[in-house]
């Protein structure tokens, strides 16, 4: 079975190479310097929040990747893994924005937006390799949600199997 | 006014006073900061740690006393507490003119 803390972190790389996704999530740091924040969520307890609460802190915008679980089982003839991510949504300020970028944005340029993960534009996440081992996704969702304070939030399931057992 | 809703606006008005922080206000019109008076209230989950700044936290309930600020507070406007710039995410508007604005981090 492969690890998939360097799976989670090759979702973040995926997601960083769509190009209009990546825009909508970039903000100035602290330095000044804009940052993607599309980043990895990985239960380094001690390093990191909580999950529930590294969700409630993140700024807006900013997407946060994390492995939710596998499931085993024969699946078909060459599927005995498949693997789930959760991918949290916060966008970004719309206010005075003349095109801004909200949820259902966000998610069509996921689900559509051109990769690069091999240094040209290729195909939309959906159909692309992420790590080696894994097959391509099966077809993602995504659902609302509300945060403790009640404020919409969107949050994205990939569910990808894995190719035989590495 | 009724009774009621004046009685009210005297209680906001005495509870910031006492136990209200100033905070800088910039609507998005344009209009220009300004400072208001606000009371952090208990957040919905606790931050293990503060980011942003040694004395900020990532999401801040803050009361205020919503009809007296012009112009009226609402959602993208900015709001910095202690040097950490705050978006209003939402806002919980009474019905005896205070609100409760909930923050988030920019």
């Amino acid at each position: 079975m492969l690890n998939t803390s360097a799976v989670t972190d090759a979702i973040v790389t995926a997601l960083k190479t769509i190009t209009d996704l990546a825009a909508a999530m970039t903000a100035l740091d602290a330095t000044g310097s804009p940052v993607v924040r599309i980043t990895a969520f990985h239960y380094l307890l001690g390093q990191e929040h909580r999950l529930a609460e590294a969700v409630y802190v993140m700024p807006a915008p900013s997407m946060l990747v994390a492995w939710e679980g596998s499931k085993g089982g024969n699946f078909d003839g060459q599927t005995i893994w498949k693997h789930r991510w959760g991918i949290y949504y916060r966008m970004g300020n719309a206010a005075g924005l003349a095109v801004p970028v909200g949820y259902e944005d966000l998610w069509a340029l996921t689900c559509n937006g051109s990769t690069a993960v091999t240094g040209a534009a290729g195909p939309n996440i959906r159909n692309i390799q992420i790590a080696d081992g894994l097959d391509i996704m099966d077809t993602p969702s995504i659902d609302h949600a509300l945060d403790e304070d009640l404020v919409d939030r969107f949050k994205a399931v990939f569910v990808i199997p894995e190719i035989g057992d590495n | 006014m009724s009774a009621f809703g004046a009685l009210s606006g005297m209680l906001n008005a005495a509870v910031l006073a006492a136990f209200g922080i100033p905070v800088t206000f910039t609507p998005q019109d344009g209009s220009g900061a300004q400072q208001i008076t606000g009371i952090i209230q208990k957040p919905a989950m606790g931050e293990d740690s503060l980011p942003g700044s040694s004395l900020g936290a990532a999401v801040v309930r803050l009361f205020v006393q919503f009809t007296a600020i012009a112009p009226a507070p609402r959602h993208g406007d900015a709001i910095t507490i202690n040097g950490v710039v705050y978006t209003v995410a939402d806002l919980d508007v009474d019905t005896q003119g205070g609100a409760v604005l909930k923050l988030r981090v920019s």
